[in-house]
């Protein structure tokens, strides 16, 4: 298993009117766009992969189907050489945990914010380095401060500790940085980098700041319209060394890919 | 008859002599300058004949007493609750008539023995004691299940990314709602909760009221009406959790993915 992929996604599709079909009231709008459209790709165990693309172009459904949030309509996607289907649902989750891009705090202090995810699985004080996880994530506050009174950007880091505070495998983020300025991303990235390359674990990031890449290293996936546009070392797609499609997506405002 | 019966009946004209009340008052409005006349007039020939005829039909059964007459008496009132309940729900959550209306029959029938038995001391099948006592724990338990349903239901709608957030982490549906579910059952529980605190003295409630005017003793009225309180909380309580349960069940798949 350590020498397989962590992450294989073979041939995915999920349309709108896939996930449509799972809710139980859908609405009636016939839209049927495809939001993922046969998407194959691996990340060897350890790697490091940036997710770049226009907005609603795929990269959130991309990492919520690796953690099985959603189904895939037809493809198959693995994670450890095992088809997520095959998961037992907790074990996949904290094997592979998400952090989506928006942060929610469950309340309590930096602490208790902390431990929720571990309580949730009935673990106790077994294992907690929160000094190590927060470390990980560039975040200095006291551990029994009330996290709601944390500024926005410290609650997103917090959020991302939280995550890290179940040792994954995996670790799947939509666009981290979103909430940061230039120079805190920049130390927060490196500091996760660290902490993932430290422990062998998979970082698969959603970004729209190429410079983002120049911290994160690793490759870079061009997601544009639900297909796969491109894959290049990060540092290439940083400096615009790619070829034209991609150079004309990179070349907008990253305000517009928001 | 619950005590000694010494009821007074209206008899029509007495029943006539009220109605002059209510046509006192839409008159003096109209004086004001509202023309309420025709939703009055409604209002009064519709109540008029809904309760006549309940009058008739429950005359009848009480009468004759028979098993399967209370038995479908009980079963219609069932469905139409169920079914008035669904019709409410189905703003927020679509199809949950068929749920509530198996959790009220499950819940109103265990209820009643219960009640019947241990509390009421009615140990064959009386009319009289089923049917009013089936209706009050119906009529409450819809309404409870109704508020249950559309609070967790919003506010899972509201708060659907942060519950997918916990999902994310690998918690569980139930450890994931766990707050809305707590807040829903609260928003069903409270309204008989609130009652409790303030009656007697604010107001005499509905079932002492009936009681007292049926010729009981007060007393007696009083154990009666607290008889019923307890009642209803375990009716409210205990169809509110179990429909929270079912949905709870529905708007999530197997696999721990939102269905909402």
């Amino acid at each position: 298993m350590a020498d397989g992929p962590a992450i294989r996604l073979s041939d995915v599709r999920v349309t709108a009117g896939g996930l449509r079909s799972l809710l139980l009231d859908p609405p009636d709008n016939g839209e049927d766009r495809v939001i993922l459209d046969g998407v194959s790709l691996e990340v060897p165990s350890g790697g490091v992969l940036s997710v770049l693309g226009e907005s609603g172009g795929g990269k959130t459904t991309l990492l919520r189907c690796i953690n099985r949030l959603i189904d895939v309509e037809s493809g198959t996607v693995q994670v450890l050489g095992r088809s997520v289907r095959d998961w037992p649902t907790r074990e996949l989750r904290h094997t592979a945990v998400f952090v989506p891009q928006r942060s929610f705090l469950f309340g309590g202090t930096v602490r208790e914010e902390l431990i929720h995810s571990l309580r949730w699985n009935g673990r106790g004080a077994i294992k907690m380095p929160l000094g190590e996880v927060l470390q990980a994530v560039g975040l200095e506050v006291p551990h029994d401060k009330p996290a709601s009174e944390l500024s926005e950007g410290q609650r997103h880091r917090l959020c991302i500790a939280r995550a890290l505070l179940l040792f994954p495998k995996v670790l799947l983020l939509d666009e981290p940085t979103g909430a940061l300025d230039v120079r805190t991303a920049r130390e927060m990235l490196a500091a996760l980098k660290d902490w993932t390359g430290d422990k062998g674990a998979t970082l698969v990031c959603v970004t729209h700041r190429p410079e983002d890449l120049e911290v994160l290293g690793g490759e870079a996936l061009i997601l544009l319209h639900g297909k796969v546009a491109g894959r290049y070392p990060a540092a290439d797609v940083a400096a615009r060394k790619v070829d034209a499609d991609t150079s004309a997506f990179l070349g907008r405002p990253s305000g517009v890919t928001t | 008859m619950i005590g000694a019966a010494t009821t007074i009946d209206p008899g029509w004209w007495g029943l006539a002599a009220s109605m002059l009340l209510m046509v006192i008052v839409l008159a003096v409005a109209l004086g004001f300058g509202i023309n309420m006349i025709k939703e009055g007039a409604v209002a009064a020939a519709r109540a008029t004949v809904q309760l006549v005829a309940v009058g008739l039909l429950l005359g009848w059964i009480f009468a004759h007493n028979h098993w399967w007459a209370i038995c479908l008496m009980l079963a219609v009132m069932t469905v139409v609750a169920g079914f008035t309940a669904g019709q409410k729900v189905n703003k927020v959550l679509k199809r949950t008539g068929p749920l509530i209306t198996l959790i009220l029959a499950a819940v109103t029938a265990l209820t009643l023995v219960y009640v019947t038995q241990l509390a009421v001391g009615v140990h064959q099948m009386t009319a009289q004691y089923f049917i009013p006592i089936g209706g009050i724990i119906l009529g409450n338990a819809m309404t409870a299940a109704v508020l249950a349903t559309t609070r967790y239901a919003e506010d899972l709608k509201e708060q659907r990314d942060k519950v997918e957030a916990a999902l994310a982490l690998g918690a569980s549906p139930a450890q994931a709602t766990r707050e809305l579910l707590r807040k829903a059952f609260t928003a069903a529980i409270t309204p008989t909760i609130s009652a409790m605190l303030i009656v007697g003295i604010v107001k005499l409630p509905g079932i002492m009221t009936g009681t007292l005017l049926g010729g009981v003793k007060p007393l007696v009225a009083a154990r009666y009406q607290l008889v019923v309180l307890f009642m209803l909380i375990f009716g409210d309580g205990m169809t509110s959790l179990l429909v929270l349960a079912a949905v709870r069940k529905r708007v999530f798949t197997s696999a721990w993915q939102l269905r909402v």
